[in-house]
């Protein structure tokens, strides 16, 4: 679905962000691509969008070269940003508009969205919060089914029931034939959906898991004394004592804490 | 273009119909009146009105792609799934086309319109042919013949298409960092005129432009000629710029 290989990119003046980056990343997964600030995620998602061309290496999306920006391939990706702007119009003035330009686009699905996310076609868009405004974009990409989606930040300026209701819904209506790439901050929001993550550093990819894989080879866990958390991969203070991560014993599985995983990959303790 | 259409239309509406108000109201007050009966308004007047109101249409032609003046609005025009020419034409036919076609209706429609009531409010003080009636014909001021006819228009396109392609290059304020370029572009031509003046006729005397003007054609000078290719050509060179730029435009 996607593939990047020895892919350079930098921006004028400035030092090589991407250098012999490669990447494979197949349909029907939920990707979180995680990283601090700077690391990259954002130009990764625009070189992926075709939003900006690479220096150097080769790079297909859905068997299209992005650069190109072919209306074929554009028509089977969505970019929600993680800034937007949008034309002073009605939510229903712009489905209309702009939904005849998704050939899969399905309104049923959006309806059923919208009545989830609470929100009313008849509203202005721009008299709209930002967390609705946000909402309204991911259910638009949601209904437009593109084989790709690509999510910069989309949990940012959503309240907490609507975060869940984000889960619910990207989960329920992502299909085998889709590739979903969350790029975040906030770990937490999407810790049970995503099921390969991603972490790149400096514009290299310092770890990339399965969360099935994660689950059988790393023990997340709360312990109350530091002589226990020493024993661990990785361990943080937190109130009720610990939260360590442990290599797998005895087959015994835990929920991934994707937050403590993250650090403890950018403190290269894993 | 559906879509375009679709969500600037009470933009255009109110464009038009600011357009065709302003347009009247100026026609109308410069008509004699019956303080004024002795007055005449002749076919100048006219051209005065609509080339002055032809900068208006300058100026909406220059803001065309309003999307690119900024990086999130040109990150969503550049994800909609359409071809760089498709993008190129539909701004060409909303801005150039459908905007040239329709101030032209209006000009007609003001100037018949301020004729018509001028006329109608003197009360048969002032007589008809002290106004005189539109004809675009009278527009074509220069010299009768075809090619001159032509060149006049397609040089008027030009610029046009000088304005609609370059902006293109610019995000904000790019209507006025497009003038500022063709001004820039014009006094560059002319000092490299000055400067050739110089170089081949040493008695050229300061900032004057030496240029030795022959027949070459019967009815047809080597200065017209040149005036002629910039006017009817150039507008060739300028829709292709527009077009690869925006093809390899990035955020």
């Amino acid at each position: 679905m996607i593939k990047i290989n020895q892919l350079s990119f930098y921006y004028k003046k400035k030092a090589p962000l991407f250098a012999d980056f490669s990447l494979n990343l197949e349909s029907g997964r939920i990707i979180g691509l995680l990283g601090k600030n700077g690391a990259g995620k954002s130009t990764l998602l625009s070189l992926i969008s075709g939003l900006i061309q690479p220096n150097q290496g080769e790079m297909t999306v859905n068997g299209f070269n992005p650069s190109k920006r072919n209306p074929n391939f554009l028509a089977d990706i969505y970019l929600v940003p993680e800034e937007f702007s949008f034309p002073h119009v009605s939510i229903d003035c712009y489905v209309n508009a702009f939904s005849p330009l998704y050939p899969s686009f399905d309104h049923q699905k959006l309806n059923s969205i919208f009545d989830e996310f609470e929100l009313d076609g008849c509203s202005s868009l721009n008299k709209l919060s930002h967390g609705q405004r946000k909402k309204f974009l991911i259910a638009f990409a949601l209904a437009s089914n593109c084989k790709v989606l690509v999510l910069d930040e989309p949990t940012n300026g959503l309240d907490i029931p609507s975060k869940s209701q984000f889960r619910k819904i990207l989960v329920g209506s992502v299909s085998d034939e889709q590739l979903v790439i969350i790029s975040t901050h906030q770990v937490k929001d999407i810790d049970t959906v995503i099921d390969k993550v991603v972490v790149i550093d400096n514009g290299t990819i310092i770890y990339q898991e399965d969360t099935e894989a994660i689950s059988q080879k790393l023990y997340f866990d709360t312990v109350p004394s530091l002589a226990e958390a020493e024993k661990a991969l990785y361990h943080e203070q937190c109130t009720s004592g610990y939260k360590i991560i442990s290599p797998v014993t005895n087959g015994k599985e835990s929920g991934i804490d994707m937050e403590l995983l993250f650090n403890a990959i950018i403190n290269k303790t894993i | 273009m559906r879509n375009d259409i679709l969500i600037n239309y009470k933009k255009y509406l109110f464009t038009v119909l600011g357009a065709f108000i302003v347009g009247y109201l100026i026609l109308f007050w410069q008509m004699p009146t019956v303080e004024n009966i002795y007055a005449n308004f002749i076919a100048n007047n006219y051209n005065t009105a609509f080339f002055t109101g032809l900068l208006g249409l300058g100026a909406v032609v220059g803001m065309a792609f309003p999307e690119l003046e900024n990086k999130i609005k040109t990150s969503n025009y550049l994800m909609l799934p359409a071809s760089a020419f498709e993008r190129m034409t539909v701004q060409f036919l909303i801005r150039v086309i459908g905007a040239g076609i329709l101030y032209l209706v209006v000009f007609w429609l003001d100037a018949h319109l301020a004729r018509f009531s001028a006329l109608r409010i003197s009360q048969g003080h002032i007589d008809a042919h002290r106004i005189e009636s539109f004809h675009f014909s009278g527009l074509l001021i220069v010299k009768n013949d075809l090619l001159s006819k032509l060149a006049f228009i397609f040089g008027i396109f030009s610029i046009g298409m000088y304005l609609f392609s370059i902006r293109i290059f610019f995000k904000r304020f790019a209507l006025v960092k497009t003038i500022i370029s063709l001004v820039a572009f014009y006094a560059l031509l002319m000092c490299v005129m000055v400067l050739f003046s110089h170089l081949f006729y040493p008695e050229t005397i300061g900032f004057r432009v030496n240029v030795e003007n022959y027949d070459l054609a019967p009815n047809l000078t080597n200065n017209e000629i040149y005036g002629y290719s910039i006017s009817l050509l150039s507008w060739l060179f300028f829709l292709p710029l527009g077009y690869f730029k925006l093809k390899e435009k990035q955020v």
